[in-house]
């Protein structure tokens, strides 16, 4: 192949093509057209069913206490009770929950997300005796259902005054969760080339270096995946906040979400409402995350 | 790639900070392993001095409890040496209103109490278990829990409740028997009750009227109330199709919720449910199998009684307005406020003998391991009793377990337009008390699976019930 | 700048291989993750073993009882209903869910406009809370008024009981997490296709490939890790997973047909206080678990193919 190309700038992205690249560039656009309405027209179909059940769970929220099930259901709730919102973040302390949300939340993706990367990197590129038992070994964390650890590690915590605070939320090493991000930054680290860290050897960089300088900047997409599933699992997570959380101040979200439910009556609307409320943040920060999903550098001259 | 930047990042750099990182971290992980084996075997076999431990709360509490015992409930504080006691109360509420309410009680309670908070630790109903397993076996048990007939006998069994017979030597004449009986176990107390739920019927006027079918009330009055005049307006006020299909009769949903609901007619058919001993299941006699067979039938060949299609979670059907009849608790009261259709009440429908009731009620336990037991204790006879009324009783969701407490203004004030109290003052006094034996929840998986082939046609009655039973009478065997 | 060829990483100097720089910084690397696990994972996990040797009802102290609880396993009935609902599940959603997610995270990548909101409606259903989701599905399964009936009547096709009709519970469980499981895979199939380069599309174009070989030749394969990724992810959270929706929505039932292991070691753990038999039957779940997700990495040398070289 007899293209020239070169990055102008790692971030944009941009190039500069020899002028063959650019025909055939072109070319390809218009043979591209018919697919791409095809695929809005596909995409706009699934989009409608997804968005359904979130249309009923809006209309719901809005209705009269009792009046949630009906036979047949109504899509447009008469009267639309918009204080259902007001007595679902008011009914439970969920301005306090909020709080001890964003707290355990935020503090623990970034820790998640940092040491996950560090510890995916190392089974990824580096060679140390055990490494591959090791990593076995950490992938074999997720198969025991959590369930049968959950009062072994209650005590545990409790040996080391952990419970009642948020510590046992924040720690990194969880079952679950943080393994699978430690799995995927590996995999996604395996899939760079090594020129660029064996440039750096030659001079006398260190692993940490490499880590830092060049995987993870070129690892931008899978950080920005790696930070809104970690912010999602916590965010979410119910049983061990409301296991190891004693005092009712420290709770979270999620545990005041399923108080709307009990043994004999589902509170429909206030739950939709809550609901719907728990999913705003999450929605903002997957919008403000999207534009590290591209990623804007082009490694030419080594792959290919 | 520059060489100066780099050449700073010298190997044996790197390895002093490495050094110094792993020292540093293995110091901290040292201090916090340090701890961890030491909880770790604790989870292990090695546990038979667990119940000396849990012996010795129960005995120091003896001498201390005729001293409680011989103050009335409204008693002065009279509290530890020096000041204040923080009570764990872990309950489980069943909206942010229920919420509210017994966080209104337990101030209440406070305010009548000085000297004693309690701190709320409301557990969602889904969770109430497995958090109160793990706290208890972990060693941080709350002081009161709230106790549900479905799983308080293996508490009581395990000795993970403290006695309270001697505490409640005065306070158990105010109470209704039924109730006490719910807690008991071998002639002793272990959970002061707060709350009752004994069954009744709502019906929907409505749909009588439409239908020019004679209501239950004025059967009632006219004393043809039976389970079979039931069966018979339940045919008849059902038909329909699709979503405007109306049902005669909603058995609370489960033809097979044995504790909450089918007890009740077997019952009042003259049959049981187990023998005396409670050590073998009788779902195999002609009375059991006579009442489950007009379940089917109701359910299959006249589509009177809804199936669990019909009504899975989707809350209430009653509430839709599609239900001729409906087996109800009081705390489904607070869900009619808004019908659209005119509400009626009537008791339960006597068969060959009856009426007898049941109930799912709900009372304050006392876990082993907690150390307040005194205050724990007053907690547990306030929220019943006269005090909490005006707060707890006012609001519409229980009825009383004290006696006395049925001609309480509190009470009184409850009553909804369509409420009727001698139907509940009936209802509270036919209630046989009757915990599922043995081991429970796996019994009700057990009928409920056989019941699932009955309703999709796979099944005849009587092999439904046969098979329950082989599968649930070793569970009747308790350790 | 002359590069020296080198294998990855070896910068040995001789008499120094122990403890070579490689293995400090490896060692170091994975720091977090290793105290953690000794800390707080380990002993839980080992603990849960030994239970599973004892007859435990949590509020009595442990009565070892040695491997009676899997000889229990062995000839209980249930025990091979839920491995039969459970393999059932499995098998039949993380392939589907695989495909849909790569197809359209494929389709994202095309540079559309307004992909950003396709992205995020995608995504959004992973993210309800379950608790609220599936008393939805409920009502759209619902055999009388539900949507999905509704749709069948449009099509003149026969309706359904759906969720309570024993052969079609576990489809219509499978069904409900197409809604759901689809999300996660999808965006990190997202992030991978980032991570192939233009380049190699560029290249293909000019040599005139069309769609479909430039799919397999080049997507594919330079997809693969994060294809072997989801696989292994999607086998492992499958085996677990689905808990509140069967929880909420069947309980187990019709007649077992949708008990799923998960649920099976829930009750057994919290509503029978046999906690010894539900961990053993965790830690036989994480053996077949185990076995299965060796397969796939046995299998892996021969598709999935690792840019830097290494081997799986």
């Amino acid at each position: 192949m007899s293209a020239n190309v070169e990055p102008v700038s790692a971030e944009t992205g941009t190039l500069t093509l020899d002028r063959s690249v650019a025909q055939a560039h072109v070319a390809v656009g218009e043979r591209r057209r018919p697919m791409h309405i095809m695929l809005h027209v596909v995409f706009v179909i699934v989009c409608l069913v997804y968005l359904l059940p979130f249309a009923w769970m809006l209309s719901t929220s809005l209705k009269l206490d009792g009046r949630e099930i009906a036979m047949p259901p109504e899509w447009i709730p008469n009267p639309a009770v918009w204080s259902n919102y007001y007595r679902a973040m008011t009914g439970l302390p969920m301005f306090l929950y909020l709080q001890n949300t964003l707290t355990i939340t935020i503090t623990a993706t970034a820790l998640g997300v940092f040491t996950a990367s560090l510890t995916g990197f190392g089974f990824a590129r580096l060679r140390f005796p055990g490494r591959d038992v090791l990593f076995s070994l950490c992938l074999a964390t997720l198969m025991l259902p959590g369930i049968v650890t959950l009062i072994p590690e209650f005590l545990i915590y409790r040996q080391i005054g952990w419970i009642n605070t948020f510590l046992p939320l924040i720690e990194p090493w969880t079952l679950g969760g943080h393994v699978l991000r430690i799995f995927l930054f590996r995999q996604y680290a395996m899939t760079i080339p090594q020129d660029y860290d064996e440039a750096a050897r030659v001079d006398g960089a260190s692993a940490l270096r490499i880590w830092w300088s060049i995987i993870l900047p070129l690892s931008r997409p899978v950080l920005a995946t790696m930070a809104i599933l970690a912010f999602i699992y916590h965010w979410n997570d119910f049983l061990r906040p409301l296991v190891f959380l004693q005092d009712k101040d420290l709770r979270t979200l999620a545990i005041g979400l399923r108080l709307f439910r009990s043994e004999y009556l589902v509170q429909w609307n206030l739950l939709m409402a809550a609901s719907a409320l728990m999913l705003l943040p999450i929605l903002a920060l997957f919008f403000a995350a999207q534009r590290y999903f591209v990623q804007g550098i082009v490694m030419t001259g080594i792959k290919g | 790639m520059g060489n100066g930047t780099l050449q700073r990042f010298s190997r044996r750099r790197m390895i002093q900070s490495a050094a110094l990182a792993v020292g540093g971290l293995a110091g901290a992980s040292l201090l916090a392993a340090c701890g961890a084996p030491a909880a770790a075997p604790a989870a292990k076999p090695a546990e038979p001095a667990k119940p000396a431990e849990a012996a010795k709360p129960a005995e120091a509490a003896k001498p201390a409890a005729p001293a409680a015992t011989t103050a009335p409930a409204a008693a002065a504080p009279a509290q530890p040496a020096g000041g204040q006691v923080t009570l764990k109360a872990m309950y489980w509420s069943s909206s942010p209103e229920d919420h509210k309410l017994f966080e209104d009680v337990f101030a209440a309670f406070s305010a009548k109490n000085p000297g004693i908070k309690v701190d709320f630790d409301d557990v969602p109903s889904d969770d109430f278990q497995t958090t109160a397993l793990t706290r208890i076996v972990g060693g941080t048990p709350p002081d009161v829990m709230e106790l549900h007939p479905a799983w308080v006998l293996s508490f009581i069994l395990a000795n993970q409740l403290n006695d309270l017979t001697d505490r409640a030597k005065t306070d158990k004449a105010a109470y209704l028997p039924a109730q006490l009986d719910f807690w008991s176990s071998k002639e002793k107390l272990f959970g002061m009750p707060y709350y009752s739920g004994p069954s009744f019927l709502f019906y929907n006027k409505t749909i009588f009227q439409k239908a020019g079918a004679k209501t239950p009330e004025e059967h009632e009055k006219e004393g043809t109330w039976t389970w079979d005049t039931l069966i018979a307006l339940a045919k008849q006020v059902s038909g329909g199709s699709g979503a405007e299909k109306t049902f005669g009769w909603d058995a609370s949903t489960n033809a097979v919720n044995l504790q909450f609901y089918t007890c009740v007619p077997i019952w009042d058919n003259g049959g049981d449910l187990t023998n005396k001993e409670e050590t073998e299941w009788t779902l195999d006699s002609p009375a059991v199998i006579e009442t489950m067979q007009w379940h089917a039938d109701l359910q299959l060949k006249d589509k009177a009684i809804p199936l669990p299609s019909d009504v899975k979670d989707i809350s209430w059907l009653f509430r839709t307005g599609r239900v001729g009849m409906a087996w109800a608790g009081r705390f489904r009261s607070i869900e009619l406020t808004n019908a659209t259709f005119d509400v009626g009440m009537v008791g339960t429908p006597k068969g060959k003998v009856g009426p007898i009731n049941r109930d799912g009620p709900n009372a304050t336990g006392l876990p082993m391991g907690g150390k307040q037991l005194d205050a724990a204790y007053k907690l547990g006879t306030f929220f019943g009793g006269p005090d909490a009324a005006p707060i707890y009783l006012a609001s519409g969701r229980a009825l009383p377990v004290q006696s006395a407490l049925f001609e309480s203004d509190a009470f009184k004030k409850s009553l909804k337009p369509f409420e009727r109290s001698e139907v509940f003052t009936n209802a509270a006094k036919t209630v046989r008390a009757w915990r599922i034996p043995g081991k429970g929840a796996e019994a009700l998986r057990a009928i409920q699976s056989e019941w699932d082939k009955v309703l999709i046609g796979q099944e005849d009655v009587p092999t439904a019930m046969k098979n329950a039973k082989a599968t649930m009478d070793p569970l009747l065997k308790v350790r | 700048m002359a590069t020296t060829v080198r294998t990855a990483g070896a910068l040995a100097r001789p008499g120094r291989r122990f403890l070579s720089q490689q293995t400090l910084e490896g060692y170091a690397c994975i720091l977090p993750w290793l105290l953690g696990f000794a800390c707080f994972v380990a002993g839980p996990m080992v603990a849960a073993l030994l239970i599973s040797l004892t007859d435990w009802s949590m509020l009595e102290p442990p009565i070892w009882i040695g491997l009676d609880n899997y000889q229990r396993m062995l000839k209980d009935p249930l025990f091979y209903t839920v491995l039969v609902n459970t393999a059932y599940i499995s098998f039949l959603a993380v392939p589907l869910h695989l495909i849909v997610a790569l197809g359209i995270a494929l389709g994202l990548n095309e540079k559309l406009t307004g992909v950003n909101i396709y992205r995020t409606i995608f995504y959004l259903p992973s993210q309800m809370p379950i608790v609220a989701s599936a008393l939805l599905w409920l009502w759209v399964f619902n055999p009388d008024f539900g949507l999905a009936n509704a749709l069948l009547n449009v099509l003149n096709l026969p309706p359904l009981r759906w969720l309570f009709d024993p052969t079609l519970s576990k489809p219509s469980i499978v069904l409900i997490t197409m809604w759901g499981g689809i999300g996660t895979p999808m965006i990190i199939f997202l992030a991978g296709l980032q991570g192939v380069p233009e380049s190699l599309y560029e290249a293909a174009n000019i040599d005139g490939a069309g769609s479909f070989a430039r799919f397999r030749h080049i997507t594919l394969p330079m997809l693969s890790p994060i294809i072997f990724f989801n696989l292994i992810i999607g086998v492992i959270a499958s085996f677990q997973a689905y808990f509140t929706l069967v929880f909420i929505t069947t309980q187990g039932g019709p007649a077992n047909t949708s008990l799923i292991f998960i649920l099976y070691i829930y009750f057994k753990a919290f509503r029978d206080f046999d906690m010894g038999y539900a961990a053993a039957l965790a830690w036989t779940l994480f053996l077949i678990v185990l076995a299965l997700t060796g397969i796939n990495f046995l299998l892996a040398r021969f598709w999935v193919h690792y840019e830097g070289g290494e081997r799986t």
